[in-house]
């Protein structure tokens, strides 16, 4: 069962600190966390740091208790599978290559079969299947992030990253993208974290809450503890009200204070 | 069957009958070249029959010394050149613009061909050879020597400040005003004979060809084939951006800094051997990208039959379109060009699916 562990993890650009001695004790496998917080608040630093594209200045990042620093780019996408937040592709490339380059680009395991028969599967689990021969270009922007999250899904790695997954999706897809997620981690015993500006889709489908703040984890517990805790419409400006619905879900109420 | 998992079975059976309409495609494509190859061979003066030619080939002893001449030292090294040379510039401008991701990069896009009429010029002009034993051949070493080490001056500059292709290519504009300011300097200093040459020299030619040029152009675009070969998943993944590239295991930075060595090698052997020949490195890519899509597997090989059938195109209508006269390459790619381009972007929508 694999783990993740971040310990003391320091970024910065140029001279400018993005994260700032940043520490989240196990995040568990089968679990989901949402990582909200305001714009440049450094969730997508700490996703492209976990991920290999941004070299700490100081800290650790464990899995099982291993360090993951000294591993090249392939190696490490083998560990953790990052997908950055979408924008609009040009690429001349049908749906089914795109994925197909996803899963081969680091050099996947097995013969063209196999490989083609996981594009696929994970085709029909991102409900995309229909669109294997358009063109890249052609698509709509949610259409591009549902191949961006297949592309995610094709090559299976103990560690998932989503940069806004859901950032282009329609109500009913963002349901599905979330709930797909929860579903891979669950049954593949995958550790996920999803970098989200809804909280209520984060009170929906996240087991834990990492909310940071300028650089710092400033708030860590499930949605119900994070979101009645005043800091986290402190961190972002609001006023923030958290309600149980009819139909028990968590709903997120917030007005300028 | 559930309706996703036949779905995703239709999804597969899509992506076989592609994969045949697009080896299709290629093959095409290489007749295409071989029928140009042939009809090259045919073109010229000297009132040679294709019977003739195929006898020469065949038998050069059996047939009449002057036939065996004009097929074996004046009309094959040129035919065989023109393929040769158009592969080598169509895939270097198919890979330029791959890691510039600018599809309006050609393989001369970071000032090579400033650079290698600079060397050539300078060989020209001063005698003076970056290899001291190169003898007759003092143009060509020159040129590929300034092109390639242009290309490695981009290289190192990149390197030093994070090789986006944002740098990449502002390094090669730099690079292009500086050589093309200094081709003017020896223009200027130039004899008028010299300038005439120079002049000549730039508007690129296939009448250099020898089968020891060839063997080598051969030799250049079989290596550099097989180390993009290598690289085709990484390649088509730069389509999506640095980023996700990145994060598909890609490392952008260094992909961009080898392959740029690879299409370095590849446009300076082109451009030494046979001069400036603009149009076939930008256009061929796009004539490939229209027809198949951005797909390394097939658009790096049909990047290079397109360019290898233009300059091929090229090398009949120079010899043609006068009787006794063989227009400079560099003028006619162009004009023989742009009328099929256009027809292609006017008809077509998108890549065959």
């Amino acid at each position: 069962m694999t783990r993740l562990a971040i310990e003391g993890l320091s970024v910065a650009y140029g001279r400018r600190p993005v994260l700032r001695d940043v520490t989240v004790p196990a995040l568990l496998p089968g679990t989901v966390t949402a990582l909200l917080g305001p714009n440049a608040s450094g969730k997508s630093t700490l996703l492209r740091s976990i991920a290999g594209l941004k070299r700490p200045n100081a800290g650790r990042i464990l899995l099982d208790g291993k360090p993951i620093e000294g591993t090249t780019l392939a190696e490490r996408t083998r560990l953790v599978r990052y997908v950055p937040q979408v924008y609009a592709s040009a690429a001349r490339l049908t749906v089914f290559d795109a994925v197909l380059v996803a899963a081969r680009a680091a050099g996947a395991s097995g013969g063209a079969g196999t490989v083609a028969a996981r594009v696929e599967a994970i085709l029909a689990r991102t409900r995309i299947a229909h669109l294997a021969q358009r063109m890249i270009s052609d698509l709509s922007g949610g259409q591009q992030q549902l191949v961006a999250l297949a592309q995610g899904l094709v090559q299976p790695a103990p560690v998932l990253l989503f940069d806004e997954p859901t950032s282009a999706l329609d109500l009913r897809h963002q349901l599905e993208a979330l709930a797909l997620l929860r579903g891979v981690a669950l049954t593949d015993g995958r550790v996920a974290v999803v970098a989200l500006h809804d909280l209520s889709l984060a009170a929906r489908h996240a087991d834990r809450v990492l909310l940071m703040s300028q650089g710092q984890v400033v708030a860590d517990g499930t949605p119900g503890e994070v979101f009645s805790d005043p800091v986290c419409g402190r961190t972002y400006g609001v006023d923030l009200v958290a309600e149980t619905s009819r139909r028990g879900t968590l709903m997120i109420d917030a007005a300028l204070p | 069957m559930s309706a996703a998992a036949s779905a995703a079975g239709d999804a597969a059976r899509g992506a076989g009958r592609l994969a045949l309409r697009r080896s299709a495609l290629l093959a095409a494509g290489a007749i295409a070249v071989m029928v140009l190859f042939i009809t090259d061979l045919g073109t010229g003066p000297g009132a040679l029959s294709y019977g003739d030619i195929i006898g020469a080939l065949l038998s050069p002893e059996a047939a009449s010394p002057r036939h065996a001449v004009i097929v074996w030292d004046i009309r094959l090294p040129v035919a065989l050149l023109a393929v040769v040379v158009g592969g080598m510039l169509g895939l270097a401008g198919a890979e330029m613009q791959t890691i510039l991701d600018n599809p309006l990069a050609d393989p001369f896009t970071l000032g090579l061909s400033s650079a290698a009429g600079v060397g050539a010029s300078v060989a020209i002009v001063t005698g003076m050879s970056v290899l001291p034993a190169a003898g007759p051949t003092l143009v060509t070493v020159n040129a590929f020597a300034f092109a390639f080490g242009a290309a490695m001056l981009v290289h190192v500059f990149t390197l030093a400040r994070g090789a986006t292709s944002e740098t990449m290519i502002l390094f090669g504009i730099a690079l292009m005003f500086t050589f093309n300011a200094l081709l003017a300097l020896l223009q200027y200093r130039a004899s008028e004979t010299q300038l005439v040459q120079i002049v000549f020299w730039m508007m690129g030619s296939l009448q250099r060809a020898s089968l020891e040029k060839i063997g080598i152009a051969a030799g250049v675009l079989a290596i550099a084939s097989l180390l993009l070969w290598r690289r085709r998943w990484a390649l088509t993944a730069m389509r999506f951006g640095d980023d996700r590239a990145a994060s598909l295991g890609v490392d952008p930075r260094r992909l961009r800094l080898e392959v740029l060595v690879i299409v370095a090698l590849l446009s300076a052997t082109a451009v030494s051997f046979v001069g400036v020949v603009g149009f076939v490195g930008l256009v061929g890519p796009h004539v490939a990208r229209l027809l198949v899509g951005e797909d390394q597997r097939w658009f790096a090989p049909l990047s290079m039959l397109s360019g290898a059938a233009m300059l091929s195109a090229t090398s009949i209508v120079s010899k043609a379109l006068s009787p006794g006269i063989i227009y400079p390459i560099g003028i006619i790619t162009a004009l023989v060009g742009v009328p099929f381009f256009l027809s292609l972007v006017m008809t077509r929508r998108s890549p065959v699916r």
